[in-house]
């Protein structure tokens, strides 16, 4: 993951539960976009719970899924993509 | 007859003289701004309070102006007589109507494209005395300016720039004396702290921060080491005059991150210093990390207070002079003598154990910057760096904007050319950790934390506290913000679109209160409709 990437799970004053990706933050708000890309804008002293998840992905993992055989099969094939330059 | 009252009251605004009786009664204006701290003190506290906690929310921008300079802009506007003095990066300077923002003079100094600088071609002030306006440039001379028109009336060549010396501090005006530091601690230089006539631009002392053959501290220098041994002083200091006592920090030893070659104290690098203001003459030093090898200048504002505080089971009156060190400890002098009272650790820090009964660090093994690098905490810039620390005199608090950072610091060889970059070695952050920040209350006579604000980041903004119950700070992402001073709770912020590199003062104009500070290239004036 890059150095930056932080999903950030939030609830709202109304209770709402929202989990998305950091798009920016300072001190007093904080930005997020969610898996359906629907972007959100809180202050942080509004919200009922802000969590930061470091080192988490919203990204499904495909351990179970695969065999350690299948997914190096799968990332030779995707190496083996050039695509056009 | 209104436009000519306006026009009247303007001119003798600008022909008012901002005399030394004035600096020193400096509260008894509270609606002005004399000097980079506000006063000889060092506290970076206004006793207006016409903006306070209950109204603050309604703070809003009353004009903004534009440097039109794409350099860090970190100075502190100077107010006095309805007109503000301000330097704008790399060595220009300005006079501002309070009214508009909009300038009453500009003042262009064009600089070397050669002038090395380690951190950003910028200026942190001007100075004024009397009818003159002072500014440092990058090119290390001392230019003095006419408050009215901004014209030249002298220039002072305080050090050859192809040397590695450059001027960045904002100077400090006293008495007949116009005080000016250097910055170049990256580039070998050897430092030095200057007084200059205000009259003449003649140089009336000088005080080297790296002591000569046969001078006191030379013995803390290895061979020719201290020849390169830097002790920039680069932070403007302050000024007891009941004392006659400078107070000045000075920075890191050269090279930065390779002890080898330097071995000793080296004095007086990273120390804080007591000198004679008429004599520029060292009453004494206080050493915060001798040897250092981690960047760690101790070029900060002093900040002078007056407190009964127990010595020896004996409560009375003292004088102090209190700091918060970029490597993580406090610390507490009698100010008179130098004599160590209290220090502690108020920041997050690995490299030593504690202080001693001197306030000597314990250093840890391991702590050195190595060729394969080494995490400290803090990091290359500090625990709290040049950004102003406030005193509060109401709450009796010390306001610190606190970096919590740490740093893989590299060592590695350089040979020393004249002028050129001379660190031997690097940094870079530690990965996977996000820096952040806070802003910290601390009790000055104890050390201890009263409260603590998180920021997002490490600040690079100073503090400054209000006689309305007021912290305002700032923060890289670009807010401006005001807690309450008793508690730490967010009253306020404002989104300035750009990074807070300064410290904020405030001034009354036409019997409101202002909030005036840098964000990005701009210089906001705040005030409460």
């Amino acid at each position: 993951m890059p150095d930056n990437f932080l999903q950030v799970r939030v609830v709202t004053p109304d209770g709402t539960h929202i989990t998305g990706v950091r798009v920016d933050e300072d001190t007093f708000t904080i930005q997020l976009r969610d898996a359906s890309d629907r972007l959100y804008s809180f202050r942080k002293e509004e919200l009922r719970e802000l969590h930061e998840d470091w080192g988490k992905s919203p990204m499904p993992g495909y351990r179970g899924v695969f065999t350690e055989s299948e997914l190096r099969d799968v990332v030779a094939y995707l190496l083996s993509l050039e695509g056009a330059r | 007859m209104k436009v000519l009252a306006l026009f009247c009251g303007f001119l003798c605004a600008l022909t008012a003289q901002v005399t030394y009786d004035r600096i020193l009664a400096a509260a008894n204006e509270p609606g002005s701004w004399f000097t980079y701290s506000g006063n000889y003190a060092g506290h970076r506290y206004s006793a207006l309070k016409e903006i306070d906690r209950g109204n603050v929310a309604r703070l809003r921008p009353a004009w903004i102006y534009q440097t039109n300079d794409l350099n860090p802009f970190e100075a502190t506007p100077i107010v006095a007589d309805g007109v503000m003095y301000l330097s704008e990066p790399p060595s220009n300077a300005a006079a501002l109507d309070l009214r508009t923002g909009r300038p009453v003079w500009m003042f262009r100094r064009a600089v070397p494209s050669d002038v090395g600088v380690c951190c950003g071609r910028v200026n942190r002030g001007v100075a004024v005395l009397g009818e003159r306006v002072f500014l440092g440039t990058l090119d290390a001379h001392l230019l003095a300016l006419d408050a009215k028109t901004g014209h030249l009336l002298w220039d002072a060549k305080v050090a050859d720039y192809k040397q590695g010396y450059s001027i960045t501090v904002a100077p400090l005006a006293l008495k007949d004396k116009v005080i000016v530091g250097v910055s170049g601690g990256e580039y070998g230089i050897r430092g030095f702290l200057d007084a200059y006539d205000v009259k003449s631009g003649e140089r009336l002392w000088r005080f080297w921060t790296v002591p000569g053959p046969g001078e006191p501290g030379h013995e803390t220098w290895e061979g020719d080491s201290w020849k390169t041994g830097s002790a920039a002083t680069w932070v403007t200091g302050s000024y007891d005059p009941g004392l006659d006592l400078l107070y000045w920090g000075t920075g890191n030893p050269g090279p930065d991150y390779n002890g080898e070659g330097r071995e000793g104290d080296n004095l007086y690098a990273a120390s804080l210093l007591a000198l004679d203001a008429s004599t520029g003459k060292l009453k004494w030093h206080f050493q915060f990390t001798p040897h250092d090898t981690h960047d760690w200048d101790a070029n900060h504002v002093p900040v002078l207070l007056d407190a009964v505080f127990p010595v020896r089971g004996a409560s009375r009156p003292r004088k102090l002079v209190a700091v918060a060190n970029r490597n993580g400890f406090f610390y507490l002098f009698d100010r008179r003598t130098g004599e160590f009272l209290l220090g502690g650790q108020y920041a997050k820090q690995t490299w030593a154990k504690g202080l001693d009964q001197q306030g000597r660090p314990i250093v840890r093994e391991l702590s050195e910057p190595t060729p394969a690098g080494t995490a400290v905490y803090p990091g290359v810039h500090g625990a709290t760096n040049w950004n102003s620390p406030s005193y509060d005199p109401a709450t009796g608090l010390l306001y610190v904007a606190v970096r919590v950072e740490g740093t893989v610091f590299y060592r590695a060889t350089a040979e020393y050319q004249a002028g050129s970059y001379f660190s031997a070695g690097g940094m870079r952050g530690i990965p996977g950790v996000e820096p952040s920040g806070a802003i910290q209350a601390l009790d000055p006579l104890t050390g201890e934390p009263r409260w603590e604000f998180p920021l997002h980041s490490p600040p690079w903004a100073g503090v400054m506290s209000t006689a309305g119950g007021l912290v305002f700070g700032g923060t890289n992402e670009g807010n401006f913000f005001a807690l309450d001073a008793a508690s730490g709770k967010p009253l306020w912020d404002f989104q300035g679109g750009a990074p807070v590199y300064a410290s904020p003062v405030s001034y009354e104009f036409e019997g409101r209160q202002y909030i005036a500070i840098a964000v990005g290239h701009s210089l906001i004036g705040f005030t409460a409709p």
